[in-house]
């Protein structure tokens, strides 16, 4: 059971604040996912978690035993945990299933060839157990990383943006084999990565990671459709920002009264988030928006529209999606998200 | 695991460094020699000498100021077990510093008294002239005296081997007759006049090509080489100065025993011993000093050798004989 | 952060003590005989000796940079004919060490010796030096910067001086500084050309005089210079020619009717430093293989085979420690050591060999005249220069992948042992190939402390020449050509290529 706990940690490198005060629980077999920009700690919160950086304060506990903290830091080969760097990075030197069994040195020759057989079969890697590293395209060689991490049955995954090396394509395909793979293993695993799509796709558990502080925490839909503040709301997906009144329980915007989820309070001025999804354009001659850019996707689209003075993108369906020139209605579906203040 | 590794690798280190000590002296059954003659000369009686005691003789060849110089810095720790010298001077220069041992009077009565050691530390084995080696065709009239040769005329034209220890020897004995300040000139003029070379052997190849007029050497590289290649094809000749004049001096090479032992002792007297002797006097065209072996028969007996009167014990100031080479800048 | 493992440590304490205690103790003996030191040094010998080695150090740089540089820009930058042929035959005088390019033309020109023999020999030995420094300035350059240039009105020359010199000063300069200490210790090829500078002067005191305490402040005189030019290449060293990514175009400067000549000029560098030599070597050794004792070459072959062997095999031991330990572990002890064992670097080889005796003779007899000794004197030579090929391999492999290992389960030096080792092997086996080339090739060092029984080719060609026996001598020195320089120098140029595609 890998219950990963950290509690105030703080890093801080020639007197830049890398993290401040990170809290994080992961429980036993979730997907966790910490989310954020590039730069904003993301690597060093990883690195702190394997043992290569000592926190300058705040303690890591792993099953409940102390492995870290700001005077002493448990050695990395001693941790039971995995690594899924960026780049794969497998040992040149040796072939597939030398690399898959690099962590496997307490074990009979026969358990480990037998271990190596089953991580190959469960990546889909079996006819590359000799390949030589050269010889794997990107994919396959983060499905061997993945598989020599999972090996030795650590406690915890850690994955370093695993999947930012990769194309578009090859990318999905392989988050989900991952996350199959993970799950089959039982594994804990924490993902770091800048990519929402992956974030949200992926885990089980979302922290967004913001100039070294953890922001929000929670499960995707909740992460995705009640973002905490603004700057998450424009980060998470697209959002729309308009200002907005509170007035008998509604929010008074340009574009009419809208409905906000969550506690509201009476005459509090905001903004108001509205997602480019949650935008419905029905087309009239005699409506208030007009079409003034249109960017087609193929399956989507997103129309720019001009209505009372503000500008708003929204989705639409692409190959019905209203033309540039064309006089809109502009509707919101659904609740919004209202952030007192500006 | 690693630590049984680090002590193992720094034992095995700590033991080759000891493992190289000298066994103990009486029943060797090797000697180290330091010879300071030529390799090609007398490594061929060494290799007899192997064949013949099945005694193992490592050699170090190098010349015999250097080995001296070597066993003085040396001293009770070197490894040499016999001094071969090319000439006097350096074996009574390392026997000064007391590092020969008496030989016993077997050996010393096998020659005559002059050639060698007056406190019976070293022994000569073989006698060799110096001479004027020339091309007949560039010199016409030979120099009366050495002297002659630190005249302009002979810039360029004159071939001295200064880190040899027969010239050095040769030098020796200048001092010792002519005084240190004649003979400091005459080398100043000969670093102008001269043109160096390291061994007798290179003055004579250089004389026989044309690159130098003459040279000092000594006797028998002259005779080696017309053995060699047939006297009637050697463009050189050897000649000497005038009577008496220093630079016809006759000089032995000779042995002494640094670390006694009888392996050791075995070596001097297969020196000395006829088919030793013999060996000097047909390959090596030198002088036998033994009764009983006949000089080479185109040599012009000893007796006959217009030398100076020097006695060889007076040539163990090599030390000085050096000082004064270096100052004149020849070394 | 880490911690060495205690083996590795012990190596890196033991290489420094064993590579500055004989030096230090040369100190030691000059001091027990300060008077005889003293008056050596202030001897008008001793400002003779100064003057010739000085004016040998300046011509020779000077005529280095010279032809080297013109070869450098010809090849690189100008359409002269037969530009890639010519590139090669530049470099190729590295194969030919530098005793025996001296004795191939003391065979061909009997009785040469002297100054202009000297700076003839030293420059064609020591040309490719910067031919090599200087190609690849220029090969980093961008040719934009010459281009406008030209636009703007200057001639081929004017851009040639204003324009490309500047930016390739520095790694001219700094070759111009490494054919200084170059010169500075060589000894070979200026002892047999009979030339008096430092080195062969402390030879001949060393052979020459009982107390050797001259011959020690002859070296140590020698040693400040060294030093001296040390710290001048110090300076320049460090800073490498900041590459951009993209390389512009090369642009090739029209020689018009210069061509002919700028081939006529290379073509006679060629023959000069690279025919000229093999040939006289070919001939004397087909002249001389009637008389050859084959059981000596091959006696004295093994004796060079064994000496290199058991040298790289120690030094790489030695070098790969201590490059782990100052590259990957950071320390900052091993930094010092590495440092110590840099400084002795340009120490001339027959300063190292002095110290050495006087201190095998005097202080541990036991290893005296062994091939132990010789062995530290190898160390102490080349170490610097396995540690210089040591640091690219070695520091190349990614920190990742022992973190990874690490993460694994596998402890720090472990990692460094199942990871980093295998992954920089290949550049560890050619860095110390490339010592136990250059150590076949030595000769002063191995002069003064092989033992008795033990030859190498470089000593049987040395006594070989001595006597002036040229047909015996130059077997040897075309076996030295064929087995240790040119190897040597395809390693050396597989290593820079290998280095420039890291900087760029």
């Amino acid at each position: 059971m890998a219950e990963l706990n950290l509690r105030g940690i703080t890093k801080t490198f020639d007197g830049l604040n890398v993290l401040q005060g990170v809290d994080l629980e992961v429980h036993d077999r979730e997907l966790f996912a910490v989310l954020g920009a590039s730069a904003a700690g993301k690597s060093t919160l990883l690195r702190l978690i394997a043992g290569f950086e000592k926190p300058t304060d705040g303690t890591i506990e792993l099953d409940g035993t102390e492995i870290s903290n700001s005077t002493s830091v448990l050695v990395p080969e001693k941790r039971n945990l995995g690594i899924v760097p960026q780049d794969s990075a497998l040992f040149p030197h040796l072939d597939v299933s030398q690399n898959i069994g690099f962590g496997l040195s307490g074990l009979s020759a026969k358990d480990k060839s037998a271990r190596v057989a089953e991580l190959l079969e469960l990546v889909e890697l079996t006819e590359f157990a000799n390949a030589r590293v050269d010889q794997l395209s990107g994919g396959q060689a983060q499905r061997v990383a993945l598989a020599r991490a999972l090996a030795p049955k650590p406690a915890l995954i850690l994955l370093d943006e695993p999947f930012s090396a990769l194309d578009a394509e090859l990318r999905s395909r392989l988050r989900q084999d991952v996350k199959a793979a993970l799950r089959a293993e039982g594994a804990t695993a924490i993902l770091v990565t800048h990519d929402q799509e992956e974030a949200l796709s992926l885990a089980d558990k979302v922290a967004v990671l913001r100039n070294g502080k953890i922001v929000q925490v929670g499960a995707p839909t909740e992460i995705y459709s009640s973002p905490v503040d603004v700057g998450i709301a424009t980060f998470l997906g697209d959002s729309v920002l308009i200002d907005g009144l509170v007035t008998g329980g509604k929010i008074q915007t340009v574009l009419g009264k809208l409905t906000a989820s969550g506690e509201l309070v009476e005459g509090q001025a905001g903004t108001v988030a509205i997602r480019s999804e949650n935008f419905y354009l029905q087309p009239n001659p005699a409506g208030d928006g007009e079409v003034v850019g249109r960017v087609f996707f193929g399956h989507d689209a997103v129309v720019e529209v001009d209505i009372r003075g503000v500008k708003i993108r929204a989705r639409s369906n692409g190959p019905f999606a209203p033309e540039v020139g064309m006089k809109v209605t502009v509707w919101v579906r659904g609740t919004v998200n209202f952030y007192p203040g500006s | 695991m690693k630590k049984t590794l680090s002590y193992l690798v720094a034992g095995a280190l700590a033991l080759s460094l000891t493992a190289c000590s000298n066994p103990p002296a009486d029943d060797k059954n090797s000697i180290t020699v330091y010879a300071g003659r030529s390799e090609s000369l007398v490594q061929p009686l060494i290799d007899s000498f192997q064949e013949e005691t099945g005694i193992q003789v490592e050699v170090r060849y190098a010349g015999s100021a250097e080995l001296a110089a070597q066993l003085l810095e040396e001293g009770q720790n070197s490894p040499a077990d016999v001094f071969f010298a090319q000439d006097a001077g350096a074996l009574g220069a390392v026997s000064k510093a007391g590092l020969l041992v008496q030989l016993p009077d077997s050996i010393l009565e096998k020659v005559p008294a002059s050639y060698s050691a007056a406190d019976g530390s070293w022994i000569g084995v073989s006698g060799r002239v110096r001479v004027l080696n020339y091309n007949p065709q560039k010199v016409s009239q030979l120099p009366q005296s050495v002297f002659d040769l630190a005249e302009p005329e002979w810039k360029g034209r004159i071939g001295i081997a200064p880190t040899n220890a027969s010239f050095q020897a040769f030098v020796t004995a200048m001092q010792v007759i002519e005084g240190d300040a004649k003979t400091l000139q005459w080398l100043e003029a000969m670093k102008d006049n001269a043109v160096l070379y390291e061994k007798n052997s290179a003055i004579l190849e250089a004389v026989e090509s044309g690159a130098i007029d003459a040279g000092l050497i000594n006797h028998y590289y002259w005779f080696a080489r017309g053995q060699e290649v047939g006297f009637e094809n050697l463009t050189s000749k050897i000649g000497q100065f005038a009577s008496g004049d220093v630079g016809n001096l006759i000089n032995a090479a000779g042995v002494g025993i640094v670390a006694d032992s009888k392996a050791a002792r075995q070596f001097v007297e297969y020196l000395l011993s006829e088919t030793g002797q013999r060996y000097f006097a047909d390959q090596t065209s030198e002088y036998p000093l033994i009764d009983g072996v006949s000089a080479p028969v185109d040599l012009t007996p000893l007796a006959e050798i217009p030398a100076p009167a020097i006695d060889l014990n007076d040539l163990d100031r090599l030390d000085q004989t050096l000082d004064l080479i270096r100052a004149a800048g020849l070394i | 952060m880490r911690k060495a493992p205690a083996l590795v440590v012990a190596l890196g304490v033991f290489a420094a003590v064993v590579t500055t205690v004989p030096i230090g103790y040369l100190a030691v003996r000059l001091v027990q005989g300060w008077q005889l030191a003293l008056a050596e040094i202030l001897r008008f010998r001793t400002l003779e000796l100064l003057g010739n080695t000085g004016l040998l150090v300046l011509a020779v740089t000077a005529s280095a940079l010279v032809i080297g540089f013109s070869q450098a820009w010809l090849t690189t930058k100008t359409n002269v004919v037969f530009a890639s042929g010519f590139a090669v035959t530049a470099a190729l005088p590295l194969a030919i060490p530098s005793y025996v390019m001296a004795l191939s033309y003391i065979s061909i020109f009997n009785g040469l010796s002297g100054f202009f023999a000297a700076w003839l020999v030293l420059t064609l030995a020591t040309s490719p030096l910067v031919f090599l420094a200087v190609t690849a300035a220029l090969a980093r350059l961008d040719s934009s910067s010459e281009e406008v240039a030209r636009t703007l009105g200057l001639g081929r020359l004017q851009v040639l001086f204003k324009v490309t010199w500047p930016q390739v000063r520095t790694a001219a300069t700094a070759s111009g500084l490494l054919v200084a200490l170059y010169v500075l210790g060589e000894f070979g090829a200026i002892a047999l050309l009979r030339y008096d500078t430092f080195t062969r002067a402390i030879y001949n005191a060393y052979r020459g005089s009982f107390d050797r305490t001259s011959a020690a402040a002859l070296a140590v005189v020698l040693l400040l210079i060294t030093l001296l030019v040390i710290w001048f290449e110090r300076k320049y060293r460090g800073g490498y020619v900041a590459s951009k990514k993209q390389l512009g175009k090369k642009l090739r400067v029209e020689l018009g009717a210069w061509r002919l000549p700028a081939a006529l000029w290379l073509g006679l560098i060629a023959i000069l430093s690279t025919a000229l030599p093999i040939s006289s070597l070919v001939i004397w050794s087909i002249q001389g293989s009637a008389n050859l004792d084959l059981k000596v070459l091959l006696d004295a072959l093994w004796g060079s085979v064994q000496l290199a062997g058991l040298a790289g095999i120690g030094i790489g031991i030695f070098g790969t420690a201590i490059a782990l330990w100052s590259i990957r572990y950071r320390s900052r002890l091993g930094q010092v050591v590495e440092w110590s064992s840099w400084a002795i670097h340009a120490v001339p080889a027959i300063v190292v060999g002095l110290a050495l005796v006087f201190f095998g003779a005097n202080v541990t007899p036991w290893i005296y005249q062994t091939s132990w000794l010789l062995l530290i004197a190898y160390l102490i030579l080349f170490l610097p220069n396995a540690l210089a090929g040591l640091a690219t391999p070695i520091a190349q492999v990614p920190v990742l992948l022992e973190e990874v290992s690490q993460s694994l389960g596998v402890p720090a030096n472990k990692s460094m042992v199942r990871v980093v080792l295998p992954i920089a092997l290949p550049g560890i086996v050619a860095a110390v190939s490339l010592v136990g080339l250059t150590v076949l090739k030595e000769l002063p060092a191995t002069l003064l402390l092989r033992p008795s029984s033990l030859n190498t080719l470089a000593t049987r060609l040395w006594g070989a020449t001595e006597d002036l026996a040229y047909s015996q001598a130059a077997p040897y020195a075309l076996l030295l050509v064929i087995i240790a320089g040119l190897p040597a120098l395809a390693l050396n140029l597989q290593a820079r290529r290998a280095l420039s595609e890291v900087r760029s």
